[in-house]
């Protein structure tokens, strides 16, 4: 129950990515992309969209640093080791890859996709593209068990713009992404011990 | 008047075989538990019950981990391996890997009894009144990356309390986890795919064994045949029991055939005749055929300990022919005279021997009286057969003894004798005293058998390094609860859980598993949902649907009632849960408490104390027990049989005679222990059973030679003979594997030595 709605999430980690597609130069091994984010979660029954603000980090290969500022501070880091979530100073989920077999599969992918090689993806979902939309729906037998979305829908530029993530029962999630910067590294300590902490 | 005992006696012989006959038609009707030797007032069903669904739960596992650096190969031999244990029929498939339907029914279950179930940790932070910590956690799953907060579940448990519920259920592969339909282990590099089941028999069975080990060769080689450097650990009582039976089996039937050829040659030597042979042979068997048809008289079903350590009775039986037949040495040519000069020593051999065994059978232990009646009717009925039957058919003529035999047999004759060796003695005599003193003063006993078994070392580092990869470590220890019905053993686990808690902390303990884990009582549960309503819902439900804009209003069904036992184990996804609950039970409710990772058995066994109906169950404790009471039992019974030995060899050689007489015995019965101690050697229950052979083969010899008197070689000739065949067919047993086997070989081997050596000194006071 818990586990098998991890890898959505890891597959958007994955998408911010998929901006190598846009420029298959952009980004090079050791390059860092730090950005804003807007996410609004729509809910069914709930009068409003969950709106929540941040910032993240993706250094690939090491990882992704997704800080939600408001309305509820949260930091949740990701990493070919694990997933670390901690809110008020305090752990509040943890999931070392070794529990979650597939969250190493998709880091796979996401090599894979750095690389250039988006045939890698094609094997878990149909894509298909239109202009700079890109849609992907996960096959039956993707290899992917038990995925727990039934689409995404993104918008390329320069970088992944913008993600939606479309779930059951009619709920849907909206990444909209905006200051997105690519720099030579390294990670600021504060960042670096974040990861390092994730993997522990 | 002998010709129509010696007939009436076949004809009891005739019958006992019958008898038995008809007995083994039906199965051989003996009983191989630990329970059948327990002291009769220790006998507990509930405990036998239990023990057995530990063993069945346990000893029928296997756990097999096929692990490569490829993924896709790792699976590919894993599933080829699993396929071809199915097929052949030895593995039962109920060990099915979770799948997500799996989860999703067992989550199903639990879901309407949500508003009741709380996780361990959620609990103690309501109980320690944190729930601002609980919304803290609620929200940042929910704005946070990895949300799997959808609107229908957070309709339901808007403060997430389920999935923490569901995530701390028991696991089902310890460090395993489900990775694309196969229980994955990642471990530095390499990927190790789990392959369990539940054999389809019964592991100790020889029969099973074969069929596993042919399915298990096909098996490797499936797996085997698509990739190089694959790796295979194994873990589960078969392997063991395998190698083990193999092991014994090979061992046993090689000794045996040494010890058999060894006699029958010796005898053939000795003799020149086969009669001596036959008639031995006669004996023997008429002795066991009584003694085993009086033992399933007696009990009905002995135990096979008995028939094991009953076999010893061939020792003593082989010397009443030996003794018998050296007097074709003598110029006695009649055979009614030659069973007249051997008659006074049998009858006081046996006699002693008897007083011997009956003392076993004063403790209340039923393995010691089964030997003792064993023994005793065995005994009585091959001297029975010496004399009755042996006079009619003995046809053999007087012969000289071999010139090669006189010198051999007058060797230790002299020893005692010869002025010139006085000096040796005496040194022999101190030699002997500095032995007892070194050697019981440094003796130590040893009653644990698992160090008595040799367990092969690769399947012990294949079983360990399984336990480091998947956590899979369930200890032999475990706790019973007995309670008038499942409610009542669900909260008395709760309270032991609160118990064992502090000594995992403390790492004496990994972790347990107890049917309370699965199902709170309904005490708890509603305990539950009181914190929940008092701590949670009513001072922070409204303030969190608001901020994030929820619509309040009920969730789906929650169900009236308690959630209970019955209703998890009907989804048919609790394989584990269904193993710590024991069926069957018509008045209450049996659980079992499984343990995990126990480094400090006296800690778990003091946390179960003083509470109503939980027992701390530790089978290997148990056989430890029991087998260091069988041996102090054995050693006092020693003792007092020596005592009980002296007044009946007075009557015929008074008091100073007997006492001479029981001298070397003695000696051998100390010195044996002494001189293993000596070698480092343990003194175990092996070698106190040992020492009572000893004693009763080794009071013969001296009777024997006190009972000769003048040093007449055919005399010492029948000793030394006795000591031979009495070292081949038990000291073969030295050179075996098993240590417990072994110990009991080095016994007899070590204590007959002596009680050879010793036994002239029985005759030495005596006039000439």
């Amino acid at each position: 129950m818990t586990f098998g709605r991890i890898p959505a999430a890891l597959l958007a980690l994955f998408l911010l990515a998929g901006a190598a597609d846009a420029d298959p130069a952009a980004i090079r091994p050791g390059d860092i992309v730090r950005g804003q984010f807007v996410q609004e979660r729509h809910l069914q029954g709930f009068s409003k969209p969950l709106i929540s603000e941040g910032r993240f980090v993706l250094a690939p290969g090491e990882g992704l640093i997704w800080t939600v500022q408001s309305p509820f501070a949260v930091t949740t880091v990701v990493t070919p080791a694990g997933l670390l979530q901690q809110a008020a100073g305090t752990e509040s989920l943890r999931l070392p890859v070794s529990q979650v077999p597939m969250m190493s599969r998709l880091y796979q992918m996401l090599d894979a996709a750095l690389s250039g090689n988006l045939g890698v993806l094609e094997t878990a979902f149909a894509v298909t593209r239109n202009g700079n939309r890109l849609t992907l729906v996960p096959l039956s037998n993707g290899g992917t068990a038990a995925v727990p979305f039934r689409r995404l829908d993104l918008e390329v530029g320069q970088f992944v713009e913008t993600v939606e993530i479309h779930r059951q029962e009619g709920d849907f999630d909206r990444i909209r992404f905006s200051d997105q910067r690519r720099s030579a590294g390294p990670l600021e300590p504060d960042e670096a011990a974040l990861l390092q902490s994730a993997a522990r | 008047m002998r010709r129509r005992l010696a007939i009436l006696w076949l004809g009891a012989i005739v019958a006992a075989a019958g008898y038995l006959g008809w007995r083994f038609a039906d199965g051989a009707p003996f009983r191989t538990d630990l329970m059948a030797l327990l002291p009769v007032a220790d006998h507990d069903p509930a405990v036998a019950r239990a023990k057995q669904a530990m063993t069945d739960l346990v000893a029928r596992r296997i756990v097999v981990l096929v692990g490569h650096r490829d993924r896709g190969l790792a699976r590919l031999a894993a599933t080829e391996m699993a396929a071809s244990l199915a097929r052949s029929g030895v593995l039962s498939p109920a060990d099915a890997v979770p799948d997500s339907t799996a989860a999703a029914r067992l989550g199903a279950a639990y879901f309407p009894y949500r508003a009741g179930l709380l996780s361990d940790a959620d609990r103690r932070l309501l109980l320690g009144d944190r729930g601002q910590d609980i919304v803290n956690r609620a929200l940042s799953q929910i704005y946070g990356f990895a949300s799997f907060a959808d609107s229908r579940l957070l309709r339901n448990d808007p403060f997430l309390l389920f999935p923490e519920f569901l995530k701390g259920l028991p696991g089902l592969g310890g460090q395993a986890f489900p990775d694309d339909g196969l229980l994955t282990i990642r471990d530095d590099g390499r990927v190790w795919i789990v392959v369990s089941g539940s054999l389809a028999g019964d592991p100790f069975a020889l029969e099973f064994q074969g069929r596993f080990q042919r399915a298990w060769d096909a098996a490797m080689a499936a797996a085997g045949a698509p990739a190089e450097g694959l790796s295979v650990l194994r873990l589960g009582t078969i392997f063991y029991a395998r190698a083990g039976a193999s092991e014994a089996l090979a061992e046993a039937s090689a000794i045996t055939a040494c010890a058999i050829i060894g006699a029958i040659a010796l005898m053939l030597l000795a003799f020149r005749s086969v009669t001596p042979l036959v008639l031995g042979v006669l004996s023997i068997l008429a002795g066991l055929v009584a003694a085993l048809s009086a033992s399933l008289l007696a009990f009905g079903t002995p135990h096979v300990a008995v028939l094991l350590f009953g076999a010893g009775l061939i020792g003593v039986t082989v010397d009443y022919g030996v003794h018998y037949f050296t007097q074709v040495f003598t110029p006695r040519a009649e055979p009614v005279e030659r069973l007249r000069r051997v008659l006074p020593g049998m009858l006081l051999g046996a006699g002693t021997t008897a007083i011997g065994y009956c003392a076993l059978a004063i403790a209340p232990y039923p393995g010691l009286r089964q030997v003792a009646v064993f023994s005793v009717v065995g005994v009585a009925a091959s001297l029975l057969t010496v004399i009755l039957w042996f006079p009619l058919l003995d046809r053999v003529r007087p012969r000289p003894l071999p010139a090669a035999w006189r010198r051999m047999a007058a060797l230790t004759h002299r020893l005692w004798t010869e002025d010139g060796l006085r000096r040796v003695r005496m040194t022999a005599a101190i030699a002997a005293l500095a032995v007892g003193v070194v050697g019981f003063s440094t003796m130590r006993t040893e009653d644990d058998i698992r160090r008595q078994q040799d367990l092969p070392a690769h399947l012990v580092s294949e079983q360990n390094e399984i336990q480091r990869l998947a956590g899979i470590d369930t200890a032999g220890q475990f706790f019973l609860v007995e309670a008038k019905d499942d409610e009542e053993a669900l909260a008395g686990e709760e309270v032991l859980a609160a118990r064992l808690a502090p000594l995992v902390e403390a790492g004496a303990l990994a972790g347990w598993r107890s049917p309370a884990d699965f199902v709170p009582s309904m005490a708890r549960q509603s305990e539950n949902r009181r914190l929940i309503e008092e701590r949670l819902e009513r001072s922070q439900l409204a303030a969190l649907q608001d901020r994030l804009g929820m619509t309040p209003g009920p969730g789906e069904r929650r169900a009236d009632g308690f959630l209970d036992l019955r209703r998890v184990r009907a989804t048919g996804q609790a394989a584990f849960l269904d193993a710590l609950v024991l069926d069957g039970t018509k008045d209450g409710a049996l659980h079992v408490v499984a343990l995990q990772g126990l480094a400090d058995p006296a800690a778990a066994r003091r946390a179960g104390d003083g509470l109503p109906g939980v027992r701390f169950i530790d089978p290997a404790a148990d056989v430890t027990a029991l087998l260091g009471s069988y041996r102090r039992q054995a050693v006092w019974l020693l003792g007092a049989s020596i005592l009980l030995m002296v007044p009946l060899l007075a009557v015929r050689h008074g008091w100073r005679g007997g006492l001479r007489i029981m001298a070397p015995p003695s000696a051998a019965v100390l010195l044996a222990p002494a001189l293993l101690a000596l070698c480092g050697l343990p003194f175990t229950f092996f070698a106190a059973m040992a020492l009572v052979l000893v004693l009763a083969i080794g009071v013969d010899y001296a009777i024997f030679c006190a009972e000769d008197g003048d040093g007449e070689a055919a005399t010492l000739t029948a000793v030394t003979l006795a000591t031979l065949t009495t070292m081949l067919s038990f000291g073969l047993l030295a050179f075996s594997h098993t240590a417990a086997v072994q110990t009991f070989g080095i016994t007899m081997l070590t204590g007959i030595a002596i009680a050879f050596l010793a036994a002239p000194g029985a005759a030495s006071g005596r006039p000439r």
